[in-house]
């Protein structure tokens, strides 16, 4: 039986550089929850399906839970401990708030993530643009909509404080 | 998943020499979202993976003597995204954009696409249909394949162990043609082809002068419908020789029942597709 390699790697993870030793048949998921202890970001279906793992690596919205952890050497990971401005939220997350926008709050996590992820490349997305955004991830409570407004109100929130939050 | 040893060349020359070292214990990697899936479900263990993902040399997306170059850890958003792929290459272009949601395609490229030979690869038709060539290096040398060539059943491909796929190549002949590609899955988003098409035809006047149809997901790989790309050649493109080519394309395909769908609706739907495909394709009637 083969043992698996172990790499020292080093990435920056919301803006701080860490380091981690890592097994080549870990993923990102698995080393941000149980190595590093960021457990903001969630363990879903663990295929690539639901998004609830959903992380920024290198700004693009990716599944944590798909991404063999030696692979990120280098790269620069956003996950959603780093939405937040130290106390102050982000637009996004204040819109989910304002609008309801989670209910078990499962999927939120991926859900905010990704989009960020859309507002960064798109700042002014129409409702369809949003639910392309999204649909990577899925959310057994809410049914969307109101996700979808959310993601609408903190677009156009940004835009008047003029890309501040981005 | 159970543990491998991670290798991560730093050229494609180093990666060529690696794999015609390790052979059978090796399995390239690219953005690993068929590769991972499969491993964690134990359905393939190698011992050594190998990582093309940030090869340089394998990610660009060019004109070169007229011929468009995409080179193989090209991400399907890039695909996706490329001005150039949707001015020449329309049905690619399409098809990447209905590959998964927004996470597989920054992760997923366009030869780990064609190389997981899952009969549904929605990058496979078009290319297909555009009469796509790969490069394929090893250690011992180079060979063109042509994507059509590529699959040798469901999930398998004619290439050894120690072979990469490095570019795909459309020939600049296709590149003028009309091209149009369409999936019928379950819902809109990140589901897999109940059935996928992709035509392509050249048209002088109002006949046909060279037509293409690939299907797929209704057969063990990827497959072209000879017989209605004959029926269309020399014919007036028009809905009744569309409508006759839709029933060829159905008659050749090969569905299976699946928990995704029945082989008769299967059948059904390709000729459906087909026929919107050919008549989107002549601009006439959008895909519905
Ligand atoms: C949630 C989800 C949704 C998906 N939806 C779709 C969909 O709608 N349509 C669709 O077509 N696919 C879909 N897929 C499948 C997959 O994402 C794509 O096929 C993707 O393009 C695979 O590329 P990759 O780089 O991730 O492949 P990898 O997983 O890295 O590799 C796949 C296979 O190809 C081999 N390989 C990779 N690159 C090369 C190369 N250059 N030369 C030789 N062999 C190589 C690997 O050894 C492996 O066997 C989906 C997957 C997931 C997880
Ligand atoms: S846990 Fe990664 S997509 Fe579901
Ligand atoms: S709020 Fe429960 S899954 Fe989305």
């Amino acid at each position: 039986m083969t043992e698996a390699s172990t790499h020292h790697i080093r990435f920056t993870l919301n803006g701080s550089e860490v380091s981690a030793d890592v097994k080549a048949n870990d993923t990102l998921l698995n080393v941000l929850r149980e190595q590093l202890g960021y457990t903001g970001t969630k363990r879903g279906c663990e295929t690539g399906e639901c998004g609830a793992c959903t992380v920024l690596v290198d700004g693009k919205a990716v599944n944590a839970c798909l991404i063999l952890a030696p692979k990120v050497d280098g790269r620069a990971i956003q996950t959603i401990e780093g939405l937040a401005k130290g106390a102050e939220l982000h637009p996004l997350q204040k819109a989910f708030i304002e609008e309801g926008a989670l209910q078990c709050g499962f999927c939120g996590p991926g859900m905010l993530m990704s989009a960020k992820a859309l507002l960064d490349e798109i700042p002014n997305p129409t409702e369809d643009q949003v639910r392309r955004g999204i649909s990577g991830n899925i959310c057994r409570c809410t049914g969307y909509a109101k996700i979808v407004k959310a993601i609408m109100k903190a677009s156009r929130q940004m835009a008047r404080v003029g890309g501040e939050g981005a | 998943m159970r543990p491998f040893v991670y290798l991560s060349p730093s050229s494609l020359d180093e990666c060529l020499k690696v794999l015609g070292e390790l052979k059978d214990k090796a399995k390239i990697i690219a953005g690993g979202t068929d590769l991972v899936v499969n491993m964690r479900a134990e359905t393939v263990n190698p011992e050594y993976v190998v990582d093309i993902e940030r090869l340089r040399e394998l990610r660009f997306i060019r004109i070169d003597d007229g011929n468009l170059r995409i080179g193989a850890a090209t991400k399907i958003a890039q695909i996706e995204g490329s001005e150039l792929v949707r001015q020449k290459a329309f049905a690619l272009y399409q098809a990447a954009s209905q590959v998964g949601a927004v996470q597989t395609r920054n992760l997923g490229t366009i030869a780990g696409n064609l190389a997981s030979a899952v009969p549904s690869a929605d990058m496979a038709p078009p290319l297909i249909a555009m009469d796509a060539e790969l490069v394929v290096m090893s250690s011992g040398g180079q060979r063109s394949l042509k994507v059509e060539d590529l699959f040798a059943g469901p999930k398998a491909t004619v290439l050894k162990p120690d072979e990469v796929i490095t570019e795909v190549v459309i020939p600049g002949t296709s590149l003028n043609d009309r091209t149009w590609f369409l999936k019928l899955g379950r819902r809109k988003a990140l589901t897999l082809a109940i059935v996928n098409v992709a035509v392509r035809l050249r048209m002088a006047e109002a006949v046909v002068r060279e037509a293409r149809v690939a299907l797929g997901a209704v057969a063990p790989v990827p497959m072209r419908s000879r017989s209605a790309e004959e029926w269309l050649v020399g014919r007036p493109a028009n809905a009744e020789n569309f409508r006759i080519a839709a029933e060829k394309a159905a008659a050749d395909s090969k569905p299976i029942t699946d928990f995704r769908a029945g082989a008769e609706y299967r059948r059904k739907m390709v000729k459906v597709l087909t026929k919107r495909a050919l008549s989107a394709c002549v601009g006439e009637g959008e895909m519905a």
